[in-house]
């Protein structure tokens, strides 16, 4: 965060990029700060977002996908939406763009020391558990907690993110990686069948644990009932927010649910909190 | 002005006694002096605070779109030839709308009240006939209505409704007495240089807040072109030409199907005099294309319709 | 200067001139309906005669219009932002009212608020900006003040207050920079020190207006027994759920007259704009008023109808912000909203329906309540 001027981005390069699905929807900025110092300093957790800049066209709030074990650079998954979005799909490895933040709370790990770590993931809404899941396995921190376990989903395999992330951690034993897909396919190796489904298979205990939920509204709305049914209670649950932003620092006021600004008191919301907050999202 | 108010309310109480209508659409006394509010009769007795007074100025055919079911609205000259409008451009149907016509002796402009107060505080005003009489905590002064009615109200040219289903009073006189096409000359006289010297200085005050914009019965787009982002077709700054480009879009949009009503310069709060754009687009539509806007169901307005003899000439 | 002192009234020219030494300095000037503050021209003198200012003063220390960026958009240093610069410019308003003033100090704890959320503009702007007030004497009838934690002498966000006293002024330091103006002023005119018998009676007159002042607003109907109080109690959830909102929300015309005329509101917008080789990044005015202000580009929008754009600002000024900043409530009760409503929406009665809607409404089922009477 430029202390100077919140509204500064950091200026910054894009290394490489790709698009992760056949139809270009999105795609992955691999993004590196033009200034050492800067890099070093940019201090991050999982959960946590930027604005990305381009500056003639606008920002746009995006979700980290790396994880600060991964070393300086930085990686955003992109969905093409609109004015600044298409501009990013747009830029060209060397382009100049700028950074801001990092914006937002982040995911509570450090609070959750010594739970068995529960991530639910839906269509392309994976971006931050990607960053997640990455710090939990990096070996400073695997140790510190208990069972570690990732569902992900999405309609099809080609819709599928990272999954040279993932299919890494199919052969680990200190994670239960479980990837599937709406329906069946050929040549598809691992599960099929939608993401509350296999939640239901794998029937986490609540004692000693914590979820990480993010995904599209259909799948959340039937994967908090099979949490309940296993006696997880509303604090145990986290997710993650997103909203129309502009100055991700809590002033601008538009980005609020309830008496709390996404950009500032979340992205992240435990369940419990979310419940005391009307449901205008 | 209290029989005019005591006739809406029997035809409002008997209009939802017997379920002819889902809402009445009316005002009810403001809640600070020399306003009325727009109000929303559900019951019988909500009813019976409709009222009808010289400050129920804006447009209700603004909100009758939005309202839905089957409505009653309390509609003067202007009014009800904007309900035509939003009747003809599909935000409504006729039969789902019952207009309680009010023929129309003029509103009054609560500003120019306050101008001649001098800063002292007006607590209450009464009309009787011609006569408007201002009262404050320690004073009273007693003014001829034509001395403080509206602008738009001096030169109206329609004041009696051009839809009926029910009518409040007798008709009266159709016309304000004023020369709406003196206003024009304003315009008419000048250079082109100076007229946009004289645009520019009418808005300077603007604080696009869009008030014109939402008060206005002829802006019902679901999208309006200021909210528009990809494309964007203007700045949202304070910079002139983006203040000025917003009120010449808006009043093309308007073009030959304004009706003057001045609901516009009404809701502005820096007190721009709106009227210099709209009471020209108004004379424009008469003058080029003999036309005046919704004057009935049936008339075609004059820039949905193509003939070859339409002048070349385009609004200046 | 620690104390009060009494000047003349025919003084206040030359302590505005005095004042003005490297400053500029705004008073308020009314021309026909609309009073707004204007560059002080000793020629033309002042008035202490007025109600309020139509716009708020919100805009000296948070224009309407701000450049936060700029970069260019060719050759190398294409893409790269600068902040924008502030002038060195240092201000004085003169004739802020108390509710004004209140709304400033309201906002320093919205613009500057940690290490990370601190609007370096806002600071800039309000460290070089020194407010005088005037006390209210005769309130008007939508003022409301009293019933928002405020008063119609209250010095709250000021440097000085002044007090219209008739043929003298009273002006009362607040802050240590008030005291070093009001020194200035000492060095302009003759001013006798609030002490004494003089004094005593000075400030005697000074609170008879004050007493005076506070007894129009309580003979106002609206404002005996307005209180934020149930709505304080009940979780947000339930003020949210309230089914008074839809027929509130009938008659609003969902224009921005009241967000821009209100001297609490401060949400923006920020967009780039580029001509040729150069751009900025600049913040504008917004207001929840806006279908825009919450679309996302996915298409989808969280308030898509009026009705929870309507709830979503009163909820944000009597709920939201006293949640966030320990009870002070979001609105300061100066009536420019109840004034300008084109579709005269009374927020006194809003707040007054919010209140007993609070009283009367059930425990909300989903989460237990915080008090329900």
């Amino acid at each position: 965060m430029n202390a100077a001027n919140p509204y500064l981005p950091f200026p910054a390069r894009l290394v490489e990029a790709c698009f992760d699905t056949p139809d270009k929807s999105l795609r992955t900025l691999r993004v590196a700060f033009e200034d050492p110092e800067t890099a070093a300093r940019f201090v991050y957790r999982p959960g946590q977002f930027a604005e990305l800049s381009l500056a003639g066209k606008g920002e746009s709030p995006i979700g980290i996908a790396s994880s600060p074990t991964e070393g300086t650079h930085l990686l955003f998954t992109v969905s093409r939406v609109g004015l600044v979005t298409s501009a990013l799909h747009a830029l060209s490895p060397g382009d100049r763009l700028g950074v801001r933040g990092p914006l937002g709370n982040g995911y509570p790990l450090p609070d959750l020391a010594g739970k068995n770590i529960v991530i639910v993931a839906g269509g392309y809404a994976v971006t931050t558990l990607r960053s997640a899941m990455v710090w939990l396995l990096d070996p400073a921190n695997r140790k510190k907690y208990g069972l570690i376990t990732f569902i992900y989903g999405a309609r099809s395999p080609e819709l599928l993110l990272y999954p040279d992330v993932w299919r890494g951690w199919m052969g680990r034993d200190d994670v239960d990686c479980r990837v599937t897909i709406d329906n069946a396919c050929q040549g598809w190796d691992c599960l099929v069948g939608f993401v509350p489904r296999v939640l239901k298979d794998v029937a986490p205990a609540s004692e000693g644990s914590a979820a990480l939920v993010c995904g599209p509204p259909a799948m959340i709305r039937f994967s908090l009932p099979v949490f309940e049914d296993l006696g997880w209670q509303p604090e145990q649950i986290f997710m993650s927010l997103e909203n129309r932003m502009k100055c991700g620092i809590g002033i601008c006021g538009r980005c609020n649910v309830g008496n709390r600004y996404v950009c500032k008191h979340g992205p992240v919301f435990s369940k419990a909190e979310l419940d005391r907050l009307p449901a205008e999202y | 002005m209290n029989a005019y108010a005591r006739r809406i309310r029997e035809i409002a109480q008997r209009l939802l006694a017997e379920k002819r209508v889902d809402a009445v659409l009316g005002y009810r006394a403001g809640t600070v002096p020399m306003r009325a509010r727009p109000f929303v009769a559900r019951t019988p007795a909500e009813a019976g605070e409709l009222t009808w007074t010289g400050f129920c100025v804006g447009n209700l055919a603004r909100l009758a779109a939005g309202l839905g079911g089957r409505l009653a609205v309390c509609a003067q000259g202007c009014v009800s030839r904007n309900l035509v409008g939003i009747v003809r451009e599909n935000r409504l149907r006729r039969e789902d709308l019952t207009v309680i016509a009010v023929p129309c002796l003029g509103m009054l402009d609560a500003r120019k009240i306050v101008t001649r107060m001098s800063g002292r505080a007006v607590t209450g005003v009464r009309e009787e006939g011609d006569e408007v009489t201002v009262t404050g905590a320690d004073f009273e002064e007693v003014f001829g209505r034509g001395d403080v009615k509206r602008d738009n109200c001096l030169t109206c040219l329609h004041r009696n409704p051009v839809l009926a289903d029910e009518v409040v009073a007798d008709p009266v006189p159709e016309t304000g007495g004023g020369d709406i096409d003196k206003l024009i000359e304003l315009w008419e006289r000048k250079k082109p240089e100076a007229r946009f010297e004289l645009f520019t200085r009418t808005f300077r005050d603007c604080i696009r807040c869009y008030a014109c914009r939402d008060a206005c019965p002829l802006c019902h787009c679901a999208t309006c072109f200021v909210n528009r982002s990809n494309p964007q077709w203007l700045g949202k700054t304070q910079d002139e030409p983006d203040v000025l480009t917003y009120h010449l879009l808006r009043a093309f949009h308007c073009a030959g199907r304004c009706t003057d009503c001045g609901a516009c310069e009404s809701a502005c709060p820096a007190g721009i005099p709106m009227r210099r754009l709209t009471s020209k687009l108004e004379s424009d539509a008469r003058r080029l294309f003999g036309h005046e806007a919704f004057l009935s169901l049936d008339a075609k307005p004059a820039l949905a319709v193509f003939s070859p003899d339409d002048p070349d000439e385009v609004f200046s | 200067m620690d104390e009060a002192l009494i000047f003349s009234r025919l003084d206040v020219p030359r302590i505005l001139t005095a004042w003005g030494a490297g400053r500029a300095v705004y008073i308020p000037e009314t021309a026909g309906a609309q009073t707004a503050f204007a560059l002080f021209n000793p020629e033309r003198g002042l008035s202490l005669h007025f109600g309020n200012t139509t716009l708020s003063p919100k805009s000296f220390l948070f224009p309407q219009t701000e450049c936060l960026l700029r970069f260019a958009t060719r050759g190398p240093e294409a893409g790269l932002c600068q902040t924008e610069p502030l002038g060195a410019q240092k201000r004085l308003l003169f004739g802020v009212r108390p509710c004004d003033a209140a709304a400033f100090a309201l906002l320093d704890r919205v613009f500057v608020q940690d290490d990370r959320s601190t609007d370096p503009f806002w600071a800039l702007r309000r460290e070089r900006t020194l407010l005088v007030g005037l006390a209210c004497n005769s309130p008007d009838e939508t003022c409301f003040c009293t019933a928002m934690d405020g008063g119609p002498h209250n010095t709250a966000g000021l440097d000085i207050l002044a007090c219209d006293l008739g043929d003298e002024v009273l002006l009362r330091p607040v802050t240590d920079r008030g005291r070093a103006l009001l020194a200035e002023a000492a060095q302009a005119a003759t001013g006798v020190p609030a002490r004494g018998e003089r004094g005593g009676a000075a400030l005697g007159q000074a609170e008879t207006r004050r007493m005076g002042a506070e007894a129009v607003m309580a003979r106002s109907p609206f404002v005996p027994g307005l209180t934020l109080e149930a709505v304080s109690r009940r979780s947000q959830r339930t003020v949210h759920a309230l089914g008074i909102w839809p027929r509130i929300a009938e008659t609003c015309l969902n224009c921005g007259v009241c967000t821009f005329t209100c001297p609490t509101c401060h949400c923006f917008d920020i967009q780039d704009e580029t001509k040729g080789g150069s751009g900025r990044r600049v913040r504008n005015w917004d207001t929840c008023m806006s279908w825009l202000f919450t679309a996302h580009a996915s298409g989808h929008n969280p308030r898509p109808t009026k009705v929870e754009r309507v709830r979503q600002r009163f909820m944000h000024k009597f709920k939201y912000m006293p949640m966030n900043l320990g009870g002070r409530p979001g609105c300061v009760g100066c009536g420019r909203c109840v004034r300008q409503c084109p579709a005269n929406i009374d927020i006194r009665e809003v707040l007054r329906a919010m209140d007993m809607a609070c009283r009367i409404a059930p425990p909300s089922s989903l989460i237990p309540d915080e008090a329900v009477s």
